[in-house]
């Protein structure tokens, strides 16, 4: 980036925060994905009961529903209703955040670091090993995500963290492909070639030369993986594998209130509304940062 | 053209041999003996090796790669581990079963959405385009579960159940589907489980559809039919969508992968017999070979109709065949 560059980089904030503003829907995306964030991490402090806190009234309707927004919340016992064990659905909608988070947020991450450092290495250094590499990341790109995800879940078998790992391989071998084509092309400038010239060691090259060039298009993948892994996350707790009851899993608790759902509708409409509302927000949220970064670069 | 095809023929065989290998490797390399799981938890050292040399699991790995690999492709895909009798006949059954459903939603997303994705692009960017995107965003955004179980909780529990003209066994959902049934007299029990598919399907090929209108439409062969004084339908219709509809074939068997993906859970959600729902009892239980004969199939099917795909693409634009 040169000295120009730089000077003109707060005009190109404000460009971007006006272009966010002008176009409302990243930006609600964003606030809603910002909110979602806020309970993962709080989620233990806002949910007043434990996930697996058994009432006696089970399949107790709704007191108050969405009312549970007002301040006083005056007779909100139970704002979601409570399930067929007497588990208040409030609590374990909210902890159920933290759990997605947990793995589809923290796995996404993960594979995104790890798919990085691959790409970035099998890129700049080319040749057979590169050719090999990228071959075998092909064949893991021809299963469909949910299809390699049960694959590894059946030869795993349900332990304590299959999901995450599952997260990790599925999404990393993608961000290393998305990373490679970037750095095929990246390396071959200038800047590049100049660092080589000036002697500088290979790790300095890759991460302090190519990487920042490859940041926006990974800042995109991250976060289109970030919608995708939380769908695949409930798609496995809804098909019961890699999550067991008690565990706060969304797509776990609709399958639940299956059979309620004629008596107890509420059991599936809020954690399904979950699901929903949040990939809806991160959809927008990484349509606008697409948007942004293809304005800026 | 032969060189062509002999290139994407070659690239297939090897992307096919490796994920073969990956398959492989996934289920014998990770944590967890194979021997144990099919012996038991409990058994005792000697039976669990033992059932090692029945499977042939003493030997190197290669070895034991290249024997599944040969009875696979020979249609010996050994014995399940939960019912120990042979897998083939009833992968198959659900092979087809699966199929039925597949073709059924292809029949039912490819139309709508191409549709769809040509009025989105012939309005880019005003308020049809928005609404558009706006529903293929919603769309992508609802569970395959969530549509299938509203789809099975309001059209087939509360419509259907007063609607005198339809048999009663058909106002229910997939449960009255029977593998005997001609396609035509299964239609009405695969109707509500497509049409939860097709949701999958909708928004992806909409949005590849719109892009490749899009990007036909600036083409400089437009501009020259716009000033040669031909009407915008003609020039729409007979310049544009015959170019910009002749990659549908790649549309849709880039978008086969995702139509995979949600027959598992659709077929979970409607209790269908397919292909999916087996692989969800063979995760549940376990059963290695039926998870890598399922997984085998299914992406030997996707590589199969993308290398198709490929050659379709080619003969109807010869700058694909010649360019290379």
């Amino acid at each position: 980036m040169t000295a120009t560059n730089v000077s003109q980089l707060p005009s190109q904030i404000m460009r971007s925060v006006r272009g966010l503003i002008s176009a409302p829907f990243p930006l609600i995306g964003t606030l809603v994905f910002l909110g979602f964030l806020i309970l993962a991490v709080f989620g233990s402090q806002i949910a007043p009961y434990e996930f697996d806190n058994q009432d006696f009234d089970a399949r107790q309707p709704p007191d108050c529903g969405l009312g549970v927004l007002n301040p006083l919340r005056n007779g909100c016992d139970h704002p979601f209703g409570t399930d067929n064990l007497g588990q208040d659905v409030y609590s374990r909608v909210i902890l159920g955040t933290q759990e997605v988070f947990r793995l589809a947020g923290l796995g996404t991450l993960l594979a995104v670091l790890i798919g990085t450092t691959i790409g970035l290495i099998i890129g700049y250094e080319g040749g057979l090993v590169d050719e090999i590499i990228a071959r075998l990341l092909d064949s893991f790109l021809a299963m469909p995500a949910l299809l390699l995800a049960l694959v590894l879940l059946g030869s795993l078998g349900d332990a304590e963290n299959s999901l995450f790992l599952v997260l990790i391989i599925v999404y990393a071998p993608i961000v290393a492909r998305v990373v490679r084509s970037n750095v095929l092309e990246i390396k071959t400038r200038g800047f590049v070639e100049a660092a080589q010239l000036r002697g500088e060691s290979r790790f300095y090259i890759l991460f302090r030369e190519i990487l920042p060039s490859v940041i926006p298009a990974l800042v995109v993948e991250a976060s289109l993986r970030f919608s995708y892994g939380i769908f695949l996350v409930a798609s496995l707790g809804f098909l019961g594998i890699g999550a067991h009851p008690p565990t706060p899993n969304w797509g776990l608790m609709v399958s639940d209130a299956r059979t309620w759902y004629s008596i107890a509708p509420w059991m599936l409409e809020y954690p399904a509304g979950a699901i929903v509302v949040l990939v809806i927000a991160v959809n927008l949220m990484s349509d606008g940062i697409r948007k942004l970064v293809q304005r800026t670069s | 053209m032969v060189i062509f095809v002999l290139r994407r023929l070659f690239f297939f065989l090897v992307t096919l041999a490796f994920t073969s290998i990956l398959i492989f490797l996934l289920t014998r390399v990770l944590p967890g003996d194979v021997a144990r799981i099919k012996a038991g938890r409990d058994a005792p050292p000697e039976a669990v090796e033992q059932v090692r040399q029945e499977l042939g699991l003493d030997k190197p790995l290669p070895v034991q790669y290249f024997n599944w690999i040969t009875n696979l492709v020979r249609g010996d895909w050994g014995d399940s581990f939960t019912t120990n009798t042979p897998i083939y006949p009833d992968v198959r059954q659900r092979l087809e079963n699966s199929g039925r459903l597949a073709v059924l939603t292809l029949m039912i997303a490819i139309p709508i959405s191409l549709v769809l994705g040509i009025v989105a692009a012939l309005n880019e960017g005003n308020l049809v385009d928005g609404l558009i995107s706006i529903l293929t965003l919603g769309v992508v955004s609802l569970p395959e579960f969530v549509t299938g179980i509203f789809l099975i909780n309001t059209v087939a529990f509360k419509w259907a159940k007063n609607w005198d003209w339809l048999p009663f066994e058909l106002r229910g959902s997939a449960s009255g589907f029977k593998p005997e049934m001609s396609f035509t007299e299964s239609l009405p029990y695969l109707t509500l489980p497509a049409i939860a598919a097709t949701f999958v399907l909708l928004a992806y090929v909409t949005r590849l559809t719109r892009a490749g209108v899009i990007e036909e439409l600036k083409r400089d062969y437009v501009r020259t039919a716009e000033l040669k004084g031909l009407p915008y339908p003609i020039v729409i219709v007979r310049h544009v969508l015959r170019n910009a509809l002749s990659p549908t074939v790649t549309v849709i068997a880039i978008s086969l992968g995702w139509l995979i993906s949600g027959l598992v859970v659709v077929e979970a959600v409607f209790n269908y017999k397919g292909l999916g729902s087996l692989l969800i009892f063979a995760v549940e239980n376990r059963d290695l070979p039926i998870i890598q004969a399922i997984v085998m199939i299914t992406v030997a099917v996707i590589l199969l109709a993308n290398f198709l795909a490929d050659l379709t693409y080619a003969f109807l634009n010869p700058r694909v065949r010649l360019g290379r």
